[in-house]
């Protein structure tokens, strides 16, 4: 192991040796050079400074209390029933059958732009048939887009997002497909969808001109 | 007379008390919760300014727990746990936009009777220091430090939590901690 990549380890893994993929050698290291073993105990020190911020611990017990209390005034199927319907409005078939035309609508608009690449009708039915088939719990995907929706800061981010997302779908025909192929890999299962996925759910259902289509 | 023994709370398994939740049962949720409770509320204190917006995404993770175990499933990957956090990460990013400009809070209380006024003091000062230097940090490299350092996972367990790959993780973490060094170093006397 050498100084440089000695000393990137400690930026990844801090001054923890078991956390390191080859703690043998960065022992060798420490062992054999003053400027490492110095390097070591600045990142030691460091480790201990960030250590000093201890977690101010709530009563935990009453906040369980608290939860256990909600979750037996509303039990759990009814709490699941009232939470989609103050959460949506709309039911599943509808949302996804909008999220189908606003889908189908956006690779409309593609084929219209003077970019290099086009998408026959037959993908826009396939897009559409296969948004619709999607079995999963959407209410979950709702109640974030509702969430979501109420917040200005983040309709912003949304909208430079977007600009990010439409500059590189404009790179190449397989770039857009990715994009696509993004916004149809995210599951309604909230719990799978990771933050970045939920970004571009975000940016997709956000684009003002599309939505007044 | 055949008398079946109850397990007790700590050799049920996750997956079991999981599988129990999913079918409504309260007191598995509550094994459960204690059990986690602790360290996701580790993860939400360490990402939040406010303590109160802790606690409110801990009482979410709880209800999401409650009312979506069914869509856990067992071999699909997530570990209980990886399930848990993700989901306090996603609450957490979420939750943080929302409360993007309130300010840190540096006057908490910590209370600790074994030790002197001064000691006290200075403790709270270094505590308070190192979590606002940590609020400046941009939420991914500071949910990769929180998860990496302060709750011990490993680079693999935070990438499939934050839903990014390790060289990602490692990524976060290297600029997570050369950012931190750079704003602590006027702290150098006091830290």
């Amino acid at each position: 192991m050498k100084i440089a990549q000695f000393k990137k380890m400690l930026l990844v893994h801090g001054a923890d040796l078991s956390r390191w993929e080859d703690p043998a050698a960065a022992r060798t290291l420490i062992e054999s050079s003053v400027q490492v073993r110095i390097l070591y105990q600045e990142a030691q020190k460091f480790d201990g400074v960030l250590d000093d911020f201890k977690t101010d611990m709530p009563d935990l017990d009453l906040m369980l209390d608290d939860v256990m209390a909600r979750i037996t005034t509303q039990p759990q199927t009814m709490y699941r029933l009232e939470s989609q319907k103050k959460r949506t409005g709309i039911s599943k078939p509808v949302f996804w059958g909008g999220i189908s035309a606003v889908a189908a609508m956006v690779l409309l608009l593609m084929t219209v732009e003077p970019s290099s690449f086009s998408i026959s009708p037959s993908q826009t039915t396939t897009l559409a048939m296969k948004m619709n088939n999607d079995t999963g719990d959407d209410n979950i995907v709702l109640a974030e887009l509702d969430r979501l929706a109420e917040e200005e800061v983040a309709y912003r981010e949304v909208i430079s997002l977007w600009e990010m997302a439409e500059a590189k779908t404009q790179d190449s025909e397989q770039e857009i497909e990715k994009f696509l192929d993004e916004i149809l890999s995210i599951t309604p299962e909230e719990d799978h969808v990771t933050p970045d996925e939920m970004e571009i759910w975000r940016l997709f259902l956000e684009r003002q001109d599309i939505r007044e289509l | 007379m055949n008398v079946q023994k109850m397990p007790l709370p700590d050799q049920i398994t996750d997956e079991e008390l999981m599988a129990a939740i999913a079918k409504g049962d309260r007191e598995s949720f509550r094994v459960l919760a204690e059990r986690y409770m602790k360290l996701l509320y580790s993860v939400a204190f360490r990402m939040f300014p406010q303590r109160a917006d802790a606690e409110d995404v801990v009482q979410e993770v709880l209800l999401r727990l409650w009312n979506k175990a069914h869509l856990w499933k067992e071999g699909t990957g997530a570990t209980v746990s990886t399930w848990l956090y993700r989901l306090a990460y996603n609450l957490c990013i979420d939750q943080k936009r929302k409360s993007r400009y309130k300010t840190v809070e540096l006057d908490e209380a910590h209370p600790d009777e074994g030790k002197t006024a001064d000691r006290k003091m200075q403790d709270k000062q270094r505590s308070a220091i190192v979590r606002a230097a940590l609020q400046k940090l941009p939420e991914r490299q500071r949910a990769a430090l929180v998860l990496c350092h302060y709750q011990g996972l490993s680079n693999a367990q935070a990438a499939d939590i934050m839903g990014v790959t390790v060289k990602a993780i490692e990524g976060l973490l290297v600029r997570a901690r050369q950012a931190l060094q750079q704003d602590l170093k006027k702290f150098r006397e006091v830290l």
